[in-house]
């Protein structure tokens, strides 16, 4: 009977924990690129990782968060399946030195500082020395861990398709 | 006014004039060094054999562009723009030492976790606070858990200079046990743990939680990160996952002989992808 009643609380934790199945994952899709994470901040719904992208020429850093809004119980993975945001940023970083510079930096800051990021789409947004270039997207999570056959090279795609995107929309403001 | 061939940089041929007075001969190489230390300004005048006639230093970059033909030209405020970038620039190198110091932690639980995940295992608990990170995996084959509870103890420069990047690491290796003679047995256990305050190194705890039949062993460690994560941050993977995996054989082995468990379903510890 004690058999019985664990394999059912270790069955609600792996479904409890498929977001940070989904999490390992992508830090160790990161790591294949020598990307290491640097920032980690975790609780039971919402991950936050940053990576840095050690030796790309345009980016800084990449900030990856899956805040989990479905699955939890086993009702909802059956019903709803395991929906999440996935939020992933592109950060240049430029060390500006020149007054003028940052005088024009100052002046995008206060244009940007209103602006919230639509769904899917890329919102760019200066803070001084960075560019940061943001995007967000609903996923399934079944679709890439927890089941027999994770999509795991399905989920490196997304990463870095998405991060190329992201680095694309940033280029033009990273100074040599 | 173009100027002739230029003397090579340490041919003392340049004579310079300046408040009323005539100065030199210089080489192009101490001219510029007088230029940047202020000895000389934008507005002396210069001369060496082959000119015209005197010229002034400001109009004239190419005297020192196989130097550094910036300073002597430039308009002080140039010059302060150019004074307040290398601070700047300076700065930049002190941040980016105390950021590695204060996240070489984190660089060492993200190894950790493809470390672990390489070995069959996915992540199903994950707890950070920036400076305690907790993680939990479960090999999904034969359910064996590892987890590993990191706490950095050097998150700033000066102590990581003196002492290296330190980390108190626990890690842990637990199997379900379905029968509730040896979860009781691990519990009793886990209370004598309760009585270490704290734990020498390699001192092994047990842990069991009756919610879901698992039964922990856990041993205390001191890490020295620099033995993984160099400053480059291209972590050392196979000294990690030697590490890593002869701590886990280890306590897999004090598990299965504490509490007589030999039963083919969990026998195999972590397989490989």
């Amino acid at each position: 009977m004690i058999g019985l009643f664990a394999s059912f609380a270790n069955k609600a934790e792996i479904r409890e924990s498929k977001d940070e199945m989904l999490v390992g994952e992508i830090v160790r899709a990161m790591s294949r690129k020598h990307w290491p994470a640097i920032g980690f901040r975790a609780d039971a719904d919402r991950q936050w990782v940053q990576f840095k992208a050690v030796g790309d020429a345009t980016l800084a850093h990449v900030y990856v968060t899956l805040d989990r809004k479905t699955g939890g119980s086993m009702l909802q993975d059956a019903i709803l399946g395991s929906k999440a945001t996935l939020k992933i940023a592109g950060e240049i970083k430029n060390q500006l030195t020149d007054p003028d510079d940052l005088l024009a930096m100052y002046k995008t800051d206060l244009a940007n500082m209103f602006k919230l990021p639509a769904l899917g789409g890329i919102k760019l947004n200066h803070e001084l020395n960075s560019v940061f270039a943001t995007t967000a997207f609903m996923i399934e999570i079944n679709k890439y861990v927890g089941t027999a056959e994770p999509d795991v090279d399905g989920l490196t795609a997304l990463l870095f398709g998405t991060v190329d995107k992201l680095r694309e929309k940033l280029a033009p403001y990273k100074k040599s | 006014m173009s100027l002739p061939t230029l003397p090579g940089p340490d041919s003392a041929v340049v004579h310079v004039h300046g408040d009323g007075a005539t100065q030199g001969p210089f080489s192009r190489r101490a001219l510029f060094e007088r230029a940047r230390s202020g000895a000389a300004r934008p507005d002396d005048s210069f001369w060496f054999e082959g000119m015209d006639g005197w010229a002034k230093l400001a109009g004239h970059a190419e005297l020192f562009a196989d130097l550094d033909g910036s300073a002597a030209t430039e308009s002080p405020d140039d010059r302060a723009e150019r004074t307040f970038g290398k601070l700047v620039q300076a700065s930049w190198s002190y941040y980016n030492a105390h950021k590695f110091a204060s996240h070489v932690d984190e660089v060492l639980l993200g190894a950790i976790i493809t470390s672990v995940l390489d070995t069959g295992y996915a992540l199903i608990d994950l707890t950070s606070d920036g400076t305690h990170h907790y993680v939990r995996f479960q090999n999904l084959g034969d359910n064996a858990r590892i987890l590993v509870r990191l706490t950095h103890l050097t998150g700033d420069l000066t102590k990581a200079k003196v002492q290296g990047h330190r980390a108190s690491v626990v890690i842990g290796y637990g199997e379900r046990m379905d029968d509730f003679a040896r979860i009781f047995q691990a519990l009793k256990a886990e209370v004598k743990s309760g009585y270490i305050q704290s734990p020498e190194p390699g001192t092994i705890t047990v842990d069991g939680d009756m919610g879901t039949g698992y039964v922990y062993v856990s041993v205390d460690l001191y890490l020295c990160v620099d033995d993984y994560v160099p400053p480059s941050y291209l972590v050392k993977y196979d000294v990690l996952k030697d590490h890593l995996g002869s701590t886990v054989h280890a306590l897999r082995k004090y598990l299965r002989g504490r509490f007589s468990v030999g039963r083919p379903s969990v026998g195999g510890g972590g397989k490989s992808k």
